[in-house]
């Protein structure tokens, strides 16, 4: 391991950082007033899995996904598996860069070739891939306390144009939409926190992964929340319905006062830090995995290479912002082995090994 | 030292070569849209807009700002819109749009639902902007009109409709997010401010004349001034304004100002009646006395409020049998509280609830306050 003192406080807000992204797709909601709903049932929904994840970290302290693949599994289902989650996380990159991408061409840079937008994204990631683990975690912390200093400000500012009546009727879709809602933008937030267990092995000594887990999960998940909701408090639930981008739209009705008022390139700034973390995450992620399928070669000279493909992914992935919004809706079924049953196999197999080792001890 | 060197160097090529980028636009080469009017040639199905730009030439630190009018047709708004960089050399940028004006022939023939749709398709236009109806024969005429406080009438228009339920009480404020509301919301009614044009000492200017009302987004009636102060009573969109009214006998009057008001409505559904249970508490200042009433002495003012209520409450409740009656439609959006309360009601009877509102029973219950006189105790 190259290091192994992350403190969990880090890890928690790249955690928080790598949800938050996921609110960019707002768009594919179809539940107008009860999204907000939608969101705290998504933690609720999805927290066998995350324990999951920390089970699997907590039994094996100090090794990333990789490693742990790699010692409890033997030669080829190692090698399947650690291909089967780099080639995963190579493509959710891919997608998210262009996901992105297409966020800022609608909104504001519409001329730009979608190209030239990827790559021009993907050199601060790469810097920051570059750097480690550990710039990443510490830069994680600096971004999560911007965004909750933007949603407390937006919040505050949107007080007097806010009416509390937009999320009346409360629970007017049925159950099983809010359920499919929830599940679908869970797989694309809270679902791809499984490949945090790529970088879990950093975590400090004595620090439990349980703890980064749930605490970056209670923060992530309310954050959200509370972004959905301001967003219906403001814009009303059919205008943020209609919305492809509703947080964009609703800062933008924000009116701050006659010098500076509008408050809106805050949210593209924001996202922007969002977006580069996330992927950096993911991008060193994959090169992790790549480099233990190469018999541990430095994972910092695959990340080139690595990004090309993530850029060529992006490219062809959806024509336009119409299936970008379908998309989310398959996805989920895509993700599904990726995010479970991989997970859980390793997880069988991970306990089936460590109560024969403590027979044996 | 070469590679911090190389960088440095690289990091400076960077900001020179990639701060141009497809999407820039000097401020030399726009023109600021600040409103919009548009009409429609009654025979040939074209749109014709007023686009109202800020004149940058002539503004300067010396000259008042100044605006700029262009002409433009199209078959469709967008159309038009573009069809008017036939005529000018700069590209027109929406973002400081703040007013738009729609002729009220747009409004009864064909809606104002596609036109909101385009601005709100289109990013650069804001949703804040006001939407306005005009009351004469065309929208383009307000936009040509000599402003008071700034020659821009689109800012005009704005900042007037804006303050104004703090104020007279007299218009409503939509921005377009709250039109698309209206529309789609269940149950939600649409209103729109008007705007008509008027003479002020010898020049043409632009004064608010009550609001619009609509059926679905279609224009079926207006409200006047005084009308609309009761109509922002029920829907609870007062925050200011001035009552008056004749007391006691001759021509003795008050007039005392709002200060604050809050309306709690209630709706219920009884076998098929619909019962609205309307509670006003207001607090009024005494501004005006034209009339022999002591206001330092408690039973006057008690007799006064007693008598403010009952005003108000008979206004409140004429407006409501008008809007029953003479309007038939539910003008007040009380559709939508039914709905709020009781969704699956709502899906039952929202086929007819015009008619059921037609025969709703309403009880209106005011509670006035008057917590001050303005300076002076006593006259």
């Amino acid at each position: 391991m190259d290091t192994n003192n992350i403190s969990s406080r880090n890890l928690t807000s790249l955690l928080v950082v790598v949800i938050l992204c996921g609110s960019l797709v707002n768009g594919a909601f179809t539940i107008a007033q009860d999204t907000w709903i939608a969101v705290l049932l998504m933690g609720i929904l999805f927290l066998p899995e995350i324990l999951i994840y920390s089970r699997i970290c907590a039994l094996f302290p100090g090794k990333n996904l990789y490693d742990i693949i790699y010692s409890i599994f033997g030669r080829t289902s190692r090698f399947i598996l650690t291909l089967l989650m780099t080639l995963y996380v190579t493509v959710v990159t891919g997608l998210q860069l262009r996901n992105f991408v297409e966020f800022t061409a609608v909104i504001s840079l519409q001329d730009t070739p979608r190209v030239v937008l990827m790559v021009l994204l993907l050199l601060p990631v790469l810097y920051l891939a570059k750097e480690g683990i550990q710039v990443m975690a510490r830069w994680s912390f600096i971004v999560c306390a911007i965004i909750v200093l933007n949603i407390a400000l937006t919040i505050l500012l949107s007080l007097n144009i806010i009416e509390v009546s937009h999320i009346l009727p409360v629970m007017d879709h049925s159950f099983l939409d809010i359920a499919s809602n929830s599940f679908t933008v869970g797989t694309i937030t809270l679902g791809e926190l499984v490949m945090m267990m790529a970088v879990m092995g950093h975590l400090n000594k004595g620090e439990s992964p349980y703890k980064v887990y749930l605490w970056g999960v209670l923060v992530g998940i309310c954050l959200f929340a509370l972004i959905i909701l301001r967003n219906i408090l403001i814009l009303g639930p059919d205008m943020e319905e209609a919305a492809k981008f509703s947080t964009y739209m609703a800062v933008r009705v924000i009116d701050i006062g006659k010098f500076f008022e509008r408050i809106e390139s805050s949210i593209s700034f924001i996202y922007v830090l969002l977006g580069i973390t996330k992927m950096s995450l993911f991008m060193l992620a994959s090169a992790t995995g790549l480099s233990k399928i190469f018999k541990d070669m430095d994972y910092r000279k695959l990340l080139l290479p690595i990004s090309v493909i993530v850029v060529g992914i992006g490219t062809v992935v959806f024509k336009n912002v119409f299936e970008m919004f379908e998309l989310a809706w398959v996805y989920r079924y895509y993700a599904l082995p990726f995010q479970l049953l991989i997970p859980i196999i390793i997880w069988i197999k991970a306990e089936i090994k460590k109560s024969y080792s403590m027979k044996n001890n | 030292m070469m590679r911090r060197m190389i960088s440095f160097i690289s990091m400076i090529l960077c900001c020179i070569f990639l701060s141009g980028c497809w999407n820039y636009k000097g401020l030399d080469d726009i023109d600021i849209v600040t409103g919009l009017a548009i009409d429609k040639d009654q025979g040939s199905d074209i749109y014709q807009i007023t686009i109202e730009i800020v004149d940058t030439q002539t503004s300067g630190r010396e000259g008042e700002i100044s605006a700029k009018y262009i002409d433009a047709e199209g078959r469709t708004i967008f159309d038009a819109i573009r069809n008017s960089k036939k005529k000018l050399i700069n590209k027109l940028y929406g973002g400081n749009m703040q007013t738009l004006i729609i002729s009220k022939e747009i409004a009864e023939a064909e809606g104002v639902s596609i036109i909101i749709e385009e601005l709100l398709r289109d990013g650069e236009p804001r949703e804040t902007i006001s939407i306005v109806i005009s009351e004469e024969e065309t929208a383009k005429e307000i936009l040509l009109t000599d402003g008071i406080d700034s020659n821009i009438i689109s800012y005009e228009i704005h900042e007037m409709i804006t303050e104004d339920n703090k104020v007279t009480a007299s218009t409503v404020d939509m921005p377009l997010y709250q039109t698309y509301n209206s529309i789609k919301g269940n149950g939600k009614a649409l209103v729109l401010p008007v705007v008509r044009r008027i003479n002020n000492i010898n020049k043409n200017v632009v004064e608010g004349n009550g609001i619009a009302l609509f059926k679905d987004d279609y224009l079926h009636g207006f409200l006047s001034p005084r009308d609309t102060m009761y109509y922002l009573f029920i829907v609870d969109r007062v925050r200011g304004g001035v009552i008056s009214f004749p007391i006691g006998d001759l021509d003795e009057s008050i007039s005392m100002e709002i200060k604050d008001s809050k309306t709690d409505t209630k709706i219920s559904s009884n076998q098929n009646k619909i019962y609205v249970d309307i509670n006003v508490k207001v607090k009024l200042n005494i501004m005006e006395v034209k009339s022999q009433l002591n206001i330092s002495n408690v039973d006057e003012r008690d007799k006064l409020e007693t008598q403010t209520e009952e005003y108000i409450e008979k206004h409140i409740t004429e407006l409501f049998e008008k809007a029953q009656s003479e309007y038939e439609i539910d003008i007040f959006g009380s559709g939508n509280l039914l709905y709020k309360k009781d969704p699956d009601l709502w899906r039952k009877i929202e086929t007819h609830w015009d008619e059921l509102f037609q025969s709703a029973v309403i009880k209106v219950k005011v509670e006035a306050d008057i917590i001050s006189s303005g300076v002076l105790k006593n006259y």
